[in-house]
């Protein structure tokens, strides 16, 4: 076997075999550099498949990582058409009676008629403030009292805008909680003013400074004036602010606005309209809701596990059949993480405490499986267990410290919370989650950035100082995995480390291979040297045969 | 001169003869390097025919009749080695347009 070519240039090269064995030997490094590459692309793409799985999994998770997917709670009501009502999962289970015996509505003013959109108002600046009239009682004089959460709002009336749809557009262009139309009710067009938010504490108030010097007469801007207390009415109330009357068990409860969520705790009311009979709210567990949750979730496992038994399968060694990821120490070791995960207890449960005891078992193949009966008994003895497995939750050793919430990446564990001072009547806690200085606000403190309990938020009340015991809190499955997940997903994550390192001898592999091409001489240049030199011994041989033929022509000349 | 003249054309007839053999095993190298000895037999015959023709000494019958053999023989070892050659060089053609072909081509696995 001749040596490689290219040190002795192409005129070195061998035209005995066409279809050259020399050229495959030079070859076979190229090919073994190919043979590699596509294993390490089988790899790569065995990788992101693995990579997805795992991140579809985390996003049926995420979905499930809050309380209210496992104490859902349904509410009915006797009569539907006036009151209907939800709860988050807080509510006590039970039943109770309400009434609603007026609706809260929106104080709606009415100008005077004008015979156009387009008349001239008058100029100024019109000021409107929100809050609730009282009229006098006994030695209290009537009395304004403006809303704390609304701010006035100012409009200057120039001779820009001016008419009664320039002065609407002005209204409507501040975006405030009042908003205003024209309405043609047959006598002329009126201005209509409307506070958005119902309840006496909304009702409106409509100052006017008017460029014509009298900002109570009905000429100019002042025809928009509406001052009860005043006696300023230029404007006529269609509709007055009222509240919500509701009763509760008996009890009289008056409130601003129809969805009502601070009277029944944990359920939400939205009256619809008033009663003429007892309405009977029933709150119970919405069993479907949590079969439903904890189904999805071992759905999403299964998708999980048999994606990750694909990537891994052994059918016979040396097999291609063998999944691309057999022996792969970083999948072996999500599988083992995820397993030892799944079979956890909680810290906070008390009788349902693993996913064994709510129904969920693995069975030999790594898939789990739901027993709908044993969930069923789960459920309506200790709903609360259900929810603690799989969503965060905390008990403290305090009555008197209750939990807040936590954040995604507070850390399950227990503790030691330390109170210096009490929060509440508009001073601030102060004291340390986990030996951290805590963020506090009232009586709320939060654990700092930086250490485990970050997040972790704690109510503390009562009147000791010092140690207030320690708080548990568990992160609950569901938060657990998505951490752990997190950690394999991450760009700097495992599995990104893993493909980084694959890509980039990919990367050297291509690079090899591009050396070694640029060595060798094509394979048509070689073809062509070989037809050059077999060119040049044809071309010889007729030459010289020519010659030949002329001495043969010559033999007979020479007789 | 004129027994130098019958053997030189004996070693060439031989040299042909080896390149025959050759061609017939495809080993075109041995080929091309045997046609060079029996090109320079070959330029040795001319001139070798050309003293002769000057010095007007010709070959006898017998040399004669063996020179004409010889040339013939080597004649149509030739036309052998040629009709060997053509479709080497064509398959060498079509293999050419092939790898242009195939240059066209993306390579796989980038």
């Amino acid at each position: 076997m001749t040596a490689i070519v290219s040190s002795t240039g192409v005129s070195g090269l061998p035209i005995d075999s066409l279809v050259s064995a020399q050229m495959q030997v030079e070859q076979q490094p190229l090919n073994d550099i190919k043979t590699k590459i596509s294993s390490y692309n089988t790899k790569l793409s065995a990788y992101s498949t693995l990579k997805s799985g795992l991140s579809t999994f985390q996003t049926a998770v995420n979905k499930l990582a809050t309380a209210a997917k496992f104490n859902a709670q349904s509410v009915t009501a006797s009569d539907s058409n006036s009151i209907s009502a939800t709860a988050n999962g807080t509510a006590v289970i039970g039943s109770y009676n309400v009434t609603v015996s007026q609706l809260a509505t929106s104080q709606k003013l009415a100008s005077a008629a004008y015979s156009s959109a387009t008349d001239i108002v008058g100029t100024g600046k019109l000021t409107i403030s929100f809050g609730t009239f009282a009229a006098a009682a006994g030695s209290n004089p009537a009395a304004f009292t403006a809303n704390g959460d609304k701010t006035d709002i100012s409009i200057d009336i120039t001779s820009s805008n001016n008419t009664l749809a320039g002065i609407r557009d002005a209204i409507n262009a501040q975006n405030a909680s009042v908003s205003a139309s024209i309405v043609n009710d047959g006598s002329g067009n009126r201005l209509v003013v409307t506070s958005k938010d119902t309840g006496e504490v909304n009702s409106l108030k409509i100052s006017v400074a008017d460029d014509d010097g009298n900002a109570t007469d009905s000429a100019g801007l002042s025809a928009l004036a509406y001052d009860p207390l005043a006696g300023t009415n230029n404007m006529t109330q269609m509709v007055a602010a009222k509240n919500a009357l509701l009763n509760v068990d008996g009890m009289s409860i008056s409130k601003p606005s129809n969805t009502v969520s601070d009277v029944i705790q944990g359920v939400t009311l939205t009256l619809k309209s008033v009663t003429t009979t007892s309405n009977a709210l029933t709150v119970g567990t919405d069993t479907d809701t949590i079969q439903a949750s904890v189904q999805s979730f071992v759905d999403a496992y299964n998708s999980l596990n048999t994606s990750m038994r694909n990537l891994t399968k052994f059918v016979s060694a040396g097999s291609t059949a063998n999944g691309a990821l057999l022996g792969d120490s970083t999948a072996r070791n999500i599988m083992v993480k995820l397993k030892s995960m799944l079979s956890a207890s909680s810290p906070t449960a008390t009788t349902f405490k693993t996913l064994t005891d709510i129904g969920v078992t693995m069975g030999s193949d790594g898939a789990l499986s739901l027993d709908s009966t044993k969930l069923k008994t789960a459920v309506t003895t200790n709903v609360s267990d259900v929810a603690k497995l799989f969503s965060p939750s905390a008990t403290a050793t305090d009555p008197q410290v209750s939990f807040v919430s936590s954040k995604s990446d507070t850390a399950s564990g227990t503790y030691a919370v330390n109170v210096s001072q009490l929060g509440g009547n508009g001073i601030n806690a102060i004291g340390t989650i986990n030996g951290a200085t805590a963020i506090t606000s009232g009586s709320v403190l939060t654990g700092a950035l930086g250490n485990a309990s970050f997040g972790l938020q704690l109510s503390v009340t009562g009147t000791a100082t010092g140690s207030r015991g320690t708080v548990t809190f568990s992160k609950g499955l569901a938060g657990e995995l998505s951490s752990l997940l997190d950690g394999w997903l991450d760009s700097d994550g495992a599995l990104t480390t893993k493909t980084d390192g694959i890509s980039s001898s990919i990367k050297v592999l291509n690079k090899k291979s591009d050396d070694i091409n640029a060595r060798l001489p094509s394979i048509e240049a070689r073809y062509r040297a070989q037809y050059a030199k077999l060119d040049a011994l044809l071309s010889s041989m007729q030459s010289t045969s020519n010659n030949l033929t002329s001495q043969l022509a010559s033999i007979s000349n020479n007789n | 001169m004129s027994q130098a003249l019958i053997n030189t054309y004996e070693s060439a007839a031989k040299l042909m003869e080896q390149m025959l053999i050759a061609a017939r095993q495809n080993a075109w190298e041995k080929v091309t390097e045997l046609e060079q000895s029996y090109m320079l037999k070959i330029e040795v015959v001319k001139s070798l025919e050309q003293s002769m023709r000057l010095a007007a000494e010709p070959l006898s019958a017998e040399q004669h009749a063996r020179k004409q053999a010889l040339v013939q023989k080597i004649l149509a070892d030739d036309g052998e080695i040629r009709n060997l050659l053509y479709p080497v060089m064509h398959r060498i053609t079509d293999m050419i347009f092939d790898a242009q072909l195939h240059a066209r081509m993306p390579p796989d696995g980038r």
